[in-house]
């Protein structure tokens, strides 16, 4: 007889199958724009994690498939042949980071069935996450906001935003990004670092307690990966620039930033050679006060105060003849530390007064780090 | 017909529905209202009721469920015709799912061998597609509870008869991009 309907459930014993169950019944409706990402509960913006998107043609997924081993948690690096068992298809020109597959919409129940539990399969075998203590999910639809799904019976990640503000910035140019991350009852806090990529902070608490001296202002998601896109262009530009190498370019040279020593138990170690006590005012403000060629995002932590929030400076200034970050402002004035000696003697012979800077300079020194 | 095997849900086969989406499709131009008797005359369906001021039921001798379609009219005379893939099947909820879910993709593969892909395409909750017919749209919808081939006037108001933006998903406090 055509058309008849098979309704009975797979009778598959796993931990995972009341996971299988309540997916294939949230797969099959999906709204066109809906997002939903299965992720590592402990590690929700970490590399284990599965994404499906559904557009009007076919409900598309991709599998992370860059996670190592992490020893720690007792998980394995995720093996491709683990999800070629499973049945994803490799990275190609159109998936060139994930694994992947698509179901045409709309689909009968069985490929709603079937792809829910390859997802389980995939978080179990190829992951090695707990089903469903270890797993959390975000879900939005584009254009409308995010989608609640109790019926998964997972922990919704939620994030929240913060510009970190010094006196006189701007919401859109604020000195520091930062987010709290809650997966159940785990709350996770990071500040978005230089290198383009997000840190664990403490920040976030020492502002609840009313120790951070700069605001702290809530942002939207979409304002904050604007800010996200914007900075990992800016770190790009300039990664070899603000490393600081000390070498000459179109008459600019860029300083070297403080090197940290640590000793045999890798604590930081202070140098000993500091500025003497009557000079630190004098060069930090040289080195605080001269004209920014490019503002920088986030503050770094202070090494040899690794417990206190992130304090340490990263605008990039110039007068002209050297190119250098504020952190050197920040160890002098806090440490009597000394910028490279070429540097130092340059500061003295100008009297710890900063020059005149023109444009025309500031564009070479902005063209010095991007070198 | 097909009956499912464990709930007794009737399904109309492929080339029911094919037969159905043929008739409808093959309709020269909209039905009106106004013209109560000739669109009826034209559907070529025996009347059970009707036509009145809201429509007419006619019987399709294809049709699960009750085997009717409904004619509906509108005050400003466009028109529907309602004919149901399905029994209604609501519960128990997970196999009135998947045996809605697999009538809705039969249906839509089936029309869309007939017509070609479909123009309008609404995953979600409340699934809906549609194709443009020389009478209106062709529209199959599940709501829930029937699956559904309507043919619609093309002045007939979008949303009356299903809600595509309508889903079991309730928004909640802002998400985040990967």
């Amino acid at each position: 007889m055509t058309g008849a309907h098979q309704t009975g459930d797979r009778d598959r014993p796993s931990g995972g199958d009341g996971l299988a169950v309540a997916l294939t019944d949230v797969l099959g409706r999906l709204p066109a724009g809906a997002v939903l990402q299965l992720v590592d509960a402990a590690e929700p913006d970490g590399d284990r994690y599965v994404q499906l998107w559904q557009d009007p043609a076919a409900l598309r997924v991709e599998v992370g498939a860059a996670a190592p081993a992490d020893p720690a948690r007792g998980l394995p690096a995720v093996d491709p042949a683990v999800l070629a068992g499973i049945g994803w298809q490799p990275p190609g020109p159109a998936h060139p980071a994930h694994w992947w597959a698509e179901l045409a919409w709309p689909a009968p129940a069985a490929g709603y069935q079937r792809l829910a539990y390859r997802l389980v399969d995939t978080i179990r075998d190829a992951f090695g996450l707990a089903i469903p203590a270890g797993l959390g999910y975000r879900a939005w639809r584009a254009g409308a906001g995010p989608l609640d799904l109790p019926e998964l019976g997972l922990a919704p990640v939620r994030t929240q935003y913060w510009a970190r503000l010094a006196d006189g910035d701007p919401v859109d140019r604020p000195a520091g990004l930062l987010r709290r991350t809650r997966v159940g009852a785990v709350t996770t806090d990071e500040a978005f670092g230089r290198d383009g990529r997000w840190h664990p902070t403490r920040t976030v608490e020492y502002a609840e307690r009313g120790e951070l001296l700069d605001d702290l202002v809530p942002l939207d998601e979409p304002a904050a990966g604007r800010l996200v896109a914007q900075w990992r262009d800016r770190a790009a530009a300039t990664a070899d620039g603000t490393a600081g190498d000390g070498t000459a370019d179109g008459g600019v040279r860029v300083a070297s930033t403080a090197e940290v020593r640590r000793d045999p138990g890798g604590r930081p170690v202070l140098p000993e050679h500091r500025l003497p006590p009557g000079e630190r005012a004098a060069v930090a403000g040289y080195l605080r006060d001269a004209p920014i060629v490019l503002a920088g995002f986030g503050y770094d932590p202070d090494p040899y105060d690794p417990e206190q929030a992130e304090v340490v400076p990263l605008h990039l200034h110039t007068d002209g003849v050297w190119v250098w970050s504020e952190s050197l402002a920040y160890f002098a004035e806090r440490y009597g530390l000394p910028p490279e000696p070429d540097f130092l003697a340059h500061l003295r012979r100008q009297g710890h007064r900063c020059p005149e800077v023109d444009e025309a300079a500031l564009r070479r020194a902005e063209a010095a780090l991007r070198r | 017909m097909g009956i499912s095997g464990l709930t007794g849900w009737r399904v109309l086969d492929r080339e029911e529905v094919a037969r159905l989406a043929a008739h409808l499709a093959a309709l020269p131009a909209p039905l009106t209202a106004y013209a109560a008797e000739e669109a009826v005359r034209q559907l070529g369906w025996p009347v059970v009721a009707g036509p009145s001021f809201g429509g007419a039921v006619l019987r399709t001798g294809l049709a699960p469920y009750d085997g009717f379609a409904d004619l509906r009219f509108t005050e400003s005379g466009a028109t529907a015709v309602v004919v149901r893939v399905t029994d209604p099947a609501r519960e128990p909820a997970a196999p009135a799912t998947s045996f809605r879910r697999d009538a809705f993709a039969l249906a839509v593969a089936v029309v869309r061998e007939l017509l070609g892909p479909p123009d309008e395409r609404q995953p979600g909750g409340s699934p809906l597609v549609s194709w443009s017919v020389p009478a209106g749209r062709l529209r199959l919808t599940d709501d829930g509870a029937f699956v559904e081939l309507t043919l619609l006037s093309p002045d007939y108001p979008t949303g009356h008869l299903t809600d595509p933006e309508s889903d079991d998903f309730d928004d909640v406090a802002p998400g985040a991009d990967r």
